[in-house]
Order: structure tokens, then sequence, then C-alpha cells
């Protein structure tokens, strides 16, 4: 593995293709690793875990098998609070870490939209600030229009099984473990965690940064924006 | 001995609350954050002691048994903790209470278990009981995540058939609940345990847990030609697993209502029934289908199905529900039609519908008790036809 790799945890809507910040940190010099996370990816047959230990056993060993750490991580989302949890309780495996938009903190003052209360149809249109990028949308059509709807509500099932009711993992009391340099970004349109909620991150000592004209999942609304922020923090 | 005269009559309460804003009709939703200051206790503490009446009216009047059930967060029912309306009216009452019933895994089993035992013994053996999922709706009221509520249903009642079946104290390892002294006090009068029923759709994982387990099998809000379906799979199951598939297994609801003519009886009993199926029954498909709540069979299945949650055609409510209003001999013999048509013979009477005044409860309550019922006990064969 090169000494220059990073790895990729995806947000809440999977991983439906490499995203053009995956790329742009490509071509500085990179490579990023992406893990298959089960149940994001939508295939029938994975028992969704019966708790967030529980996850974190199915995400590590899922990480664990790309061979990729110890290495700088990168968590979006859903993902983001994944990387968090990597980070305090496997340090050794964490050599730099950036935030974006991480779920793990409820902020009562600023609820955000509540997507699992949206139909369907709907909630993919609340993660972008920009639109919903074409691998999303085409995620799961060539499936067909009676598996496509499965598989996606499948990944939606693993998604909201980690995140259901409020996104809270209890991160507020064990930041303070993170020990690896850290970075936050934040989209400013930001629907589902709105930018004050970074603030809650913020308090723990880790930095934030905004990113204007993104939403929830920033790296796709502003590629070559995250991805500097990214490389620079890095380097 | 038949299928139609041997049928029992179990009398069905939502305990709705039918004091609705009024506009109420721009809501999508009256389930799940429908406001509660939308609940005037006042208004609730009159309603409560009209449907405690009426429940004990039917009793007095002969009907087999008394039935209730769980929601959260509603119009829909006031019953978030029927074991507390079953206590109330287990001194006033002598036919059997059916709670059917709390989801078992909303809370803790064993506590369920222990409220359970004591219904039965505060009522000297009169409890039957339902384990149902709970819709959609109930795990955005309660501090489940829905993704496990399957797996926590089928433990949960494992540790109650545990807590009723098995000498404590003794240990009890789950995945979502453990204990290291499973020893409840009371336990039930009947043994080993009141007759359990699980509620359903028509899941088949649903079906099979009900005919592995001997329970019997309750189902709501399916098409009637749906249903005749599932009863066919439950009763093969069941047979399958050892049981016999006795008629009295199968409860299915029926809505009726009854009075001295045809017209009469339409006149008095449709804006009721439409209020149910308009107002009481208003959701989205977003609350019924939390993610993780559905298999995905099932998710392949109601994403298809029509939703009757909200449904305003009267013809569609007709064709899929068991609905019947007109004089005695309609409704008996609509009803003798169902029961022989389904094989099952455990009848869920709706005879108190949506905003239906007292005044009419008690008249349908009464001619149903002292018209219909005498008239299906009379019954040896099947009726000429389906009436609906």
């Amino acid at each position: 593995m090169s000494a220059d790799t990073l790895l990729y945890l995806p947000g809440i809507a999977g991983h439906p293709a490499d995203s053009p910040a995956l790329d742009a940190l490509r071509a500085a010099g990179g490579d990023v690793v992406v893990p298959t996370i089960p149940g994001l990816d939508g295939r029938s047959g994975f028992a969704v875990p019966d708790d967030h230990l529980g996850w974190l056993v199915v995400v590590w060993d899922a990480l664990d098998a790309t061979g990729a750490l110890p290495c700088p991580v990168v968590g979006a989302s859903l993902g983001g609070m994944l990387a968090a949890d990597l980070a305090i309780l496997r340090p050794e495996a964490v050599t730099a870490l950036v935030l974006l938009a991480p779920f793990g903190i409820f902020d009562e003052a600023n609820p955000g939209l509540d997507v699992y209360a949206l139909p369907a149809a709907e909630r993919m249109g609340h993660l972008f600030a920009k639109g919903v990028p074409e691998p999303f949308v085409e995620r799961f059509a060539a499936l067909g229009p009676d598996d496509g709807p499965v598989a996606r509500y499948l990944s939606d099932v693993a998604a909201a099984s980690l995140l259901w009711p409020l996104g809270d993992r209890g991160h507020a009391d064990r930041l303070h473990r993170i020990s690896c340099p850290t970075q936050v970004l934040w989209g400013e349109l930001d629907e589902l965690l709105p930018v004050a909620v970074a603030a809650s991150w913020e308090e723990h000592g880790l930095p934030v940064a905004t990113i204007p004209g993104a939403g929830h999942l920033l790296e796709w609304d502003q590629p070559e924006a995250v991805a500097t922020r990214i490389t620079e923090f890095l380097n | 001995m038949g299928l139609v005269d041997q049928a029992e009559f179990h009398y069905f309460h939502f305990f709705p609350y039918t004091r609705l804003p009024p506009d109420h009709g721009e809501r999508e939703s009256l389930w799940v954050d429908f406001p509660n200051s939308n609940y005037d206790p006042a208004v609730g503490h009159e309603l409560y002691n009209r449907y405690l009446q009426q429940m004990v009216l039917a009793d007095s009047l002969g009907y087999d048994g008394l039935v209730l059930n769980e929601h959260h967060n509603t119009q829909y029912s006031m019953n978030p903790a029927p074991n507390l309306t079953a206590a109330a009216l287990i001194p006033q009452t002598k036919s059997w209470i059916s709670v059917f019933g709390t989801p078992p895994n909303l809370g803790y089993p064993n506590r369920l278990a222990e409220e359970y035992a004591m219904l039965d013994v505060m009522s000297g053996g009169r409890l039957k009981v339902a384990f149902p999922l709970g819709t959609g709706m109930e795990y955005w009221a309660n501090a489940v995540n829905p993704a496990t509520a399957r797996a926590r249903f089928r433990e949960s009642i494992d540790v109650i058939l545990r807590c009723w079946t098995d000498d404590g104290p003794q240990t009890f390892a789950g995945d979502f609940y453990t204990y290291r002294y499973l020893n409840p006090w009371p336990r039930p009068v009947q043994q080993p345990h009141p007759e359990c029923f699980l509620v359903g759709t028509g899941s088949p994982e649903t079906i099979e847990l009900a005919a592995e387990l001997g329970f019997g099998y309750s189902v709501v809000f399916i098409p009637r030609v749906a249903q005749l379906k599932v009863f066919d799979s439950y009763r093969e199951r069941l047979a399958h697993h050892g049981h016999e598939p006795t008629p009295d297994k199968i409860a299915f609801g029926v809505f009726a209502y009854v009075a001295e003519n045809d017209d009469l009886a339409e006149q008095e009993f449709l804006p009721h029934i439409m209020y149910f199926f308009e107002n009481n029954l208003r959701t989205t498909a977003r609350y019924l289908n939390p993610p993780g709540y559905v298999t995905v069979p099932e998710f392949r299945k109601r994403i298809q199905a029509a939703d009757v949650h909200g449904t305003t055609n009267w013809d569609d409510l007709v064709a899929i529900n068991r609905i019947v209003a007109g004089t005695p001999e309609k409704v008996a013999d609509a009803i003798g039609g169902w029961i022989e048509e389904a094989g099952a013979n455990r009848i869920t009477l709706n005879l108190t519908i949506g905003d239906m005044p007292h005044w009419k409860v008690v008249k349908n309550t009464t001619l149903f008790a002292e018209e219909v019922i005498p008239r299906l006990r009379a019954r040896k064969a099947a009726p000429k036809e389906v009436v609906a």
C-alpha cells in the first residue's frame, strides 16, 4: 500500500461511484481506497447489526480487508461518524482524520431535516445543494423496476439503522479521545445537519471549516474545494 | 355443531379521540406528528367514561369477549396502555378480555409478561393476548430502531413464554434482552398460559411464527380475498407444525351496523365508517414504512399494494373489508357467509367506529346482540351467498 494512501468512508447514500473529489485527490498524488460497507451497497442477505458496536465490527472488518490502515481517513456523513469512532477506539489505525459533516451528535437547537420522514423519492434531493448527481440517480436503475427499489430500500435500511432516530451515538462523550490531527469540513447549506451543528464538534477541540455552496454530501457539491482542503490539511 | 353457530363474537373498541380541530383536513397524517396540543384531557375524560360504559354494555349483552388494542401518537386510539383499560374493565365484566395487544418489543418483555399475568389472575383466567409487531407508526413514537423490530419481536415473545411456562428463577441471554433472574410474579391462572395470537397483515414470517408457536392468527388490513389465501397458508403451516387448525384459531374483523331497514342502517353508519377511514386511519406511506420495519418480500408487496390508510372510496372499502349495514337478517347473512368463506369463526366486531355518537353505539351494540347473534347461533348450514 502506498504511503500516500487515504481511506474514504462514504455517507448516508452510500458510494455509487468515485466522486470528482476523489478524482481530484488522486490527481494530487495520493491513492484513495473506498471500502465496501455491507448494507450500504444495497445487496440482499446482509443482517443489519443489532447495535452500534455490532456495526463497528462490521465496518472494521471491511476497513481491515482493504489493507490500507494505518493511514489518513476521510469520513463523510455517517461515514464520518464511523471514522471518528475508528480514530477514538483504534488510534493506531488513523494517522490523520477528515470529517465531512459527520453524524454522531444531535443538537436540539438545530435538529435539521428528518430525512426518513420524507417520501423515499424525495430524500435524495435534500442531500445536495446543487441537484442530485447522476451516479446517485442511476445507482440502482440497472437492477430494473423490481429489484432496483429493493436495493435502494436495503441501502436506506442499513444507513437508517446506524442513524435512527437522531443520528446521535454519544460521540460528544468520547471525542476527547481523538489524538490524531483532525479537520472537520461542513457544507454551509447542509439540510440534514445544519452548519450550526459544527460548533458541537468544534467545542471538543476539532477545527471546523465551512464550504460555501455545499449541502450535506459536500464532496459531491463542491468537489474541488473539498479536495483542496483535504490535500492542504494532509500535506 | 357447525362453523357458524359456534362462532365467537368479540366486541372491539378503538377508543378514538374524536374532537379534531377544524383544520385537521389540511394535515397529511393524523398519526406520529399530529400535535398532542390538539388533545383536550377534559374531552378525553368524557370519552374514556363513555367507551368503558360501552364495553360494559357489550359484556352485559353477552358478547363472548371484549377486545382492546394499542397505538401511540394518534387520535386513532386513546389506548397507548391497553392493560390499564383491561384492568378497569375486569371488575365490571365477566366475558373474555382480549388485549390485542401491546407490541412486546416496544418495552421490556418481562414487564409485559408480568402485566398480562396480573390481568389473568385479577380476572380469574379471562385474558386472551395477541402480539402485534405494531404499525410502522409505533416506531416513530417509541425508542426502538425499526431495523431491529422483527428480531426484537421474536426474542421478546421467547422471553414472555419463558416467564409463563418455565419455573424461575432462570437466566435468559438474548441479543436484546438479558436477565440474570427471570422470575416474574405473579404467574397466569391459565396454564400453560392465556390463549395467544399473533396479529398479521399476511407476511409469511408472521404466519410461520404463529404456526410454529401454535398461536392463533388475527388478520388486519389486507383485502378480504387476500385474507383467504393467508388463512389457507396459516392452516397449512399450523398443521405442518403439529397443531390442529381449528376455526377459532383465526380471528378476522367485521364492520357492521344494524337498523330497522337497510336504508336507515346505511344512512346511520356511513358517516362514521367514512370518518374512520378518512380521519382515524389517515397517515402516510413514509410513516407506515420506516426503514427496516418491513422485510424485503413485504416491501415488494407494499410498493404494489393499495393503501387502505386514508382511503376514501366506498366501493374500494367494501371490496377490501368486511363491511355490512342493514337489517339483522342482512347482517347475519353477510357474516355467516364470511365465516363459511373463511373457514374461521373468531369474529372481531367493529360495531362502534369513528365518531359514532353514543346512542348509535348503544343501538347497534344492542341490536347486534339481540337480533344478529341469535340468528347466527341458530344456523347449522352455510348461507346461500355472501352479501357485502
